[in-house]
């Protein structure tokens, strides 16, 4: 399999996780590639999530693992627990299942910060364009052009990995509206506390209506570790759910007070809440599966794709996924960009489909669930 | 989870009376082949890159 021809001009919207995926994806194919981000100053927002091992095996083939492993924590088991703290199931996790690329959980930012740095040094800083806001995808002849505030660019694709609230999806899918809120939000944090259980453990403990997860996410000098923590209440007449965005503060008043009789001998839940020092909230959305992602040589990934429900851990490995599909069509596709793209969706759209689809179920076939479905309605306030 | 929550609302003495583990088993394995990360699919050590998807 050749690679592409350096000719091949590609332009990625969004400098996330999937956006950074795909343009070291693109640049390691040959592919010309470039990013535009619509922040001025990229800073490390969110907190942990979690690289299941398939996402870990191909940042591993973009040689990435060794930074990946010595700034995350590779969790053993996962340990599903009632409300009360009485253990219901554990499963081994990565290495200890036996996969061979372990499940690595880290802070968002620090997964960023890495591709970012690997995107300098590979492509260099005039691979990045900060500040830039798109504004329309337009065709030009039988090329797009990508429209930002002040400036434009032509390419030969433009591969849209501009999250939830996504201007490329909104252009083309304009009925849609806002994201699905199930009536859920989720207060997360980072806590520096002494290692739960092994100190390599994923706990979650409750059910759909009220629920802790928790993980940590580094290791620290004396014994300490960074642990996240995800608190999730069914609220669905809060006036809290108005907008899904990395740095929006939360208040512990606002649900602390539902899991102060939360402290089990091995896990002392309200301690970890007020350890941290600061918690976000965020509503529970997302967006139900497109009919269709590409439009000639123009197609979406990551979120902007398909957002889905922050169970499972999969929304940053699927788009990691989405990046490497694309990359590979394209690499077999030399010729053929186009169709390439249409082989991307053919694979990516199906497999995320089913994912968001499991995440909003909330049924049988939803791992922190088992049972039972909660209808979804969209928020209050439109993306912006 | 739920589940567990709705067979023993006040707790269980022996987990394998509310739920087995079998049925947890399953979901969760169904869950693993869902999202692309069953076990036997990652024993090939081939990367997406080099994945040669149909046309």
């Amino acid at each position: 399999v050749r690679g592409v021809d350096r000719d091949l001009g590609c332009v990625v919207i969004g400098a996330g996780i999937g956006g950074l995926a795909t343009a070291l994806s693109l640049h390691e194919i040959g592919a010309t590639v470039e990013v535009f981000e619509s922040v001025r100053e990229l800073r490390s927002l969110g907190v942990g999530i979690n690289l299941l091992p398939h996402a870990v095996r191909e940042l591993d083939a973009l040689g990435l693992l060794d930074e990946l492993g010595a700034r995350s924590v590779a969790p053993s088991q996962l340990v599903y627990c009632t409300r009360r703290g009485q253990e219901i199931w554990r499963e081994p996790r990565g290495l200890a299942a036996g996969y061979p690329w372990p499940q690595l959980s880290i802070h968002r930012g620090v997964l960023q910060e890495i591709l970012l740095q690997a995107l300098i040094d590979r492509v260099g800083t005039e691979a990045l364009h900060l500040g830039q806001a798109l504004v329309r995808i337009e065709q030009v002849g039988d090329r797009p052009r990508a429209v930002f505030e002040d400036g434009r660019v032509d390419a030969d694709l433009v591969i849209a990995a501009d999250g939830i609230h996504s201007v490329a999806r909104a252009q083309r899918f304009s009925q849609e509206g806002p994201p699905l809120w199930n009536g859920s939000l989720l207060w997360r944090g980072v806590a520096e506390i002494d290692p739960v259980l092994d100190g390599r453990s994923m706990i979650w403990a409750g059910h759909p209506e009220q629920k802790f997860v928790g993980y940590p996410i580094a290791d620290l000098p004396g014994g300490r570790q960074l642990f996240n923590f995800i608190a999730e209440l069914r609220r669905p007449e809060s006036d809290l759910a108005t907008r899904e965005d990395w740095n929006r503060k939360g208040s512990l008043e606002d649900f602390l007070p539902s899991f102060e009789d939360w402290d089990f001998d091995w896990l002392n839940v309200p301690a970890i809440v007020r350890s941290a020092s600061e918690t976000f909230v965020f509503p529970m959305v997302d967006r139900d599966p497109l009919p269709r992602w590409t439009f000639g040589a123009t197609t979406l990934l990551g979120d902007a794709a398909h957002p889905m429900y922050p169970i499972g851990s999969n929304g940053a490995s699927q788009a990691i996924l989405d990046a490497r599909v694309l990359a590979g069509c394209l690499r077999r596709d030399p010729d053929s960009p186009r169709d390439a793209l249409d082989r991307y969706e053919s694979v990516r759209r199906p497999a995320t489909a089913a994912i968001v689809q499991a995440n909003a179920a909330s049924g049988p076939s939803c791992p922190c669930c088992w049972s039972s479905s909660v209808p979804r309605t969209g928020l209050s306030t439109s993306p912006t | 989870m739920l589940l567990v929550e709705q067979r023993a609302p006040d707790g269980f003495v022996d987990v394998a009376d509310v739920i087995t583990a079998e049925e947890i088993a399953r979901v969760t394995e169904d869950y693993r082949r869902t999202a692309g990360f069953s076990l036997a699919s990652l024993q090939r050590g081939t990367s997406l890159l080099d994945e040669p998807f149909p046309a």
